[in-house]
């Protein structure tokens, strides 16, 4: 038995604990922060290659067996998701140290960091339902505490909404948990998988799996449930902002596709046109929402909104094709989202202020973060060099080879109005003359080079689209053979 | 006796979702609490088979227990229910002291 | 709050409780109690002594380093255990149990590691809810 699958949450654990207890100790607590930053995203890469090569892993945690005690899975899809997991916690933790400027501040900030870290990586790995949950609720509340750290009073009136909107989910995810378990006797996904399977047809299965997608649907801000999203991530302090469009929103659609492609599969079916047409109001929603906005990160967190319709419009299509699409799409708009918000917090640093019209003339002020943010808007926008360009690509090919054609034609609508919202911010603040008031001071490097990093990840991924779609691929068609999943978990039964 | 628990699962949400529509701040918090203790209350009845002894190993006979998973569930959900509301209560006298009021419609808006 | 009545019976309720809680921590292996509860059942001594004497009484607000290392403490604790498990074969969280003769009273008394993780939880309880107690009435 490997612990390698346990890896990716004990270290950031570890490491938070070590955090809290060298609060007094600044200099040994950004030694503890490299090496195990770096040390996560080594684990996490070693843990997806020797997914690639030798199938799904299953841990079982206590050694309690299979259905009875907690396993901990990871497959490709898992894989996937705890390397961008870790791409983009580490650019947030070395933005962070140029972000926050006050010793006190990180004291504070880099534990909750890493108990969130601890949190979704526990979250992309678990295979128990009640544990997912449990995951859930570890990485909300660092949130909560993050979102609220600034004491701003904005961040405090998102914080309230955000906590009440957590609260709320988790009654509903418990009550839906105590369903599924009176109605199966189990909660372990693979055996929950076994069980369900014969008795699809009973109401009481669909009104569950509509529950789960109502939870799943607030985390990952879905249509009916978006109205949180646009505070919360643009009341966030920066580094938070980029974690939580980039990493954190996905988690929920992690769960959708994870419950979607293991317990309830027969239901698929029967629940594509309400996820189909949730993700097409979805993308045009945010993408209505962010053409008005004035603020940068409103008008980014809106478009967060619009672009988790696409990531659920690729889900929803319950094809190889679209769900390598889904997953190539939650890996770009990962990094680019979170450079752009990234370089978002750059102009707050700059001016105080994220309104588009306290800024202009970037071009002279700072070309390289005109470029940055330039390759971030080429990239969301779907222009071709950079990965954003495959990721639309995909999407629209996969929609057409299964003959949804209405979900393509609004796709195609609303990344129009993408390129427009995305284009008018870049002009606005890049090209436009100078803002009146103070000249601008340049933009700390300290700051620009995780933000730059990210970009050039936008590029390499446009440039190597070939390798990344045969890894979402691969992972798309081991989600749609979940007998491979259930054995892993369940041993030859 | 069979009717208790449905009777007190729906007292729960029924007054938490009456106190969620108040206007003041603090009954909001009251009534996300009953919520999530209305999902636990939800929770231990999914394992719930009538008259059932409590599930201590040690006890003599190994039939007519109750399901000891959900009371295992439902203590983590405590745990992390009541840290979630003492955050939000902590929340909740923050933003009385800062804006000094209590009324939500008052409190939204702060933003910018 | 803070009447002649509510202080005297505090005097002897909340050692009581105290007691009580560490009998809880100690026996929760196989019957009912353990970290948790026991945690909630000292602080809610604590929590009484609070509201008898005011804050002044034990200076809680000077020494919220002390609570801070005490919940940390208690977390590292249990992440300790849990990680002992792994180290000494097994997996994360495996727990182990041994059978330790008592001196004098002649009786086997069954220690498993798991009862050195409810400590830990314990002390997290304990730490977080005198915290929180304190942030809660502090006063403007």
């Amino acid at each position: 038995m490997t612990h390698l699958l346990v890896l990716p949450i004990l270290i950031p654990l570890g490491t938070a604990i070590v955090l809290l207890l060298l609060r007094a100790n600044p200099m040994g607590r950004r030694i503890v922060i490299g090496i195990s930053g770096l040390s996560i995203l080594v684990a996490d890469i070693v843990l997806l290659t020797s997914i690639y090569q030798k199938g799904i892993h299953s841990y079982q945690v206590g050694g309690w067996s299979a259905p009875f005690g907690i396993v901990m899975v990871g497959d490709l899809l898992s894989g996937i998701m705890l390397v961008l997991a870790s791409v983009i916690s580490l650019s947030a933790l070395s933005y962070s140290f140029g972000y926050l400027k006050k010793e006190a501040q990180q004291a504070l900030f880099h534990p909750l960091f890493f108990f969130m870290w601890a949190g979704t990586n526990g979250a992309f790995l678990t295979g128990d339902i009640f544990n997912l949950f449990v995951m859930f609720e570890v990485m909300l509340m660092s949130i909560y505490a993050l979102l609220v750290m600034l004491g701003e009073k904005k961040q405090i009136e998102a914080g309230f909404k955000l906590i009440s909107m957590g609260l709320f989910t988790s009654a509903l995810f418990l009550a839906a948990a105590g369903g599924i378990y009176a109605f199966a006797g189990t909660l372990n996904m693979a055996d929950l998988a076994l069980k369900i399977k014969p008795h699809v047809d009973h109401p009481l299965v669909s009104a569950i799996a509509m529950m789960f997608i109502g939870v799943f649907g607030l985390k990952a801000a879905m249509m009916p449930f978006h109205f949180w999203l646009p505070d919360v991530h643009s009341a966030a302090p920066t580094p938070i902002s980029a974690m939580l469009s980039g990493i954190l929103i996905k988690v929920g659609v992690y769960a959708i596709i994870r419950v979607f492609c293991l317990i309830f599969v027969d239901l698929q079916g029967y629940f594509q046109g309400f996820i189909l047409t949730m993700a097409c109001i979805t993308m045009f929603v945010g993408a209505l929402g962010a053409v008005a906005q004035t603020d940068i990160k409103r008008l980014l967190a809106y478009s967060s909104v619009s672009q988790i319709g696409y990531i659920l419009m690729g889900v929803g299509f319950f094809t190889v094709g679209g769900m390598s699409a889904a997953l190539f799409y939650i890996i770009s708009h990962g990094v680019i989202k979170s450079s752009l918000f990234l370089a978002a917090g750059i102009l707050k640093k700059m001016r105080g202020s994220t309104e588009m019209s306290d800024h202009g003339d970037m071009i002279n002020t700072s070309p390289a973060f005109t470029t940055i943010f330039f390759i971030g808007v080429i990239s969301l926008g779907g222009i071709p060099p950079s990965g954003g360009f495959f990721m639309k690509f995909q999407l629209i090919k996969a929609g057409l080879d299964g003959a949804f054609y209405i979900p393509v034609i609004v796709a195609f609508m609303v990344s129009l109005m993408t390129l427009f919202y995305l284009f008018r911010s870049w002009q606005k603040i890049c090209l436009s003359g100078p803002p009146q008031g103070n000249p601008l001071a340049r933009p700390s490097v300290k700051l620009l080079i995780p933000v730059g990093i990210l970009a050039m990840l936008c590029l390499v991924l446009g440039l190597a689209a070939s390798p990344v779609s045969g890894l979402t691929q691969a992972a798309a068609e081991q989600l749609f053979s979940p007998e491979l999943y259930i054995r892993a978990v369940m041993g030859a039964m | 006796m069979k009717l208790l628990l449905p009777v007190v699962i729906g007292v729960l949400f029924g007054g938490g979702t009456y106190l969620m529509l108040k206007k003041n701040i603090l009954k909001l918090v009251l009534g996300l609490g009953l919520i999530s203790h209305g999902a636990n209350v939800l929770l231990i009845s999914s394992g719930w088979i009538g008259a059932g002894a409590v599930p201590i190993l040690g006890q003599d006979g190994t039939e007519g227990f109750v399901d000891p998973v959900p009371q295992a569930l439902v203590l983590t959900a405590i745990v992390i229910g009541f840290a979630a509301l003492a955050f939000l209560l902590v929340l909740a006298i923050r933003v009385y002291r800062d804006l000094k009021t209590a009324d939500i419609s008052e409190i939204r808006g702060q933003r910018g | 709050m803070t009447s002649l009545i509510f202080k005297s019976i505090t005097k002897t309720v909340s050692p009581i409780l105290m007691i009580f809680s560490l009998y809880l921590l100690l026996r929760g292996h196989q019957m009912p109690g353990g970290g948790f509860i026991a945690g909630l059942m000292t602080s809610a001594g604590l929590v009484l002594i609070y509201l008898a004497y005011g804050c002044d009484f034990f200076d809680w607000h000077k020494r919220s380093r002390f609570f801070y290392y005490l919940f940390s403490g208690g977390l590292a604790l249990s992440f300790l255990t849990g990680l002992a498990g792994l180290f000494i074969g097994g997996t994360f969280l495996k727990s182990g149990v041994a059978h330790v003769e008592m001196p004098f009273i002649h009786e086997s008394w069954e220690f498993a590691s798991a009862g050195i993780f409810d400590i830990g939880v314990y002390l997290v309880v304990c730490g977080v809810c005198v915290s929180l107690m304190t942030l809660l009435g502090e006063e403007e």
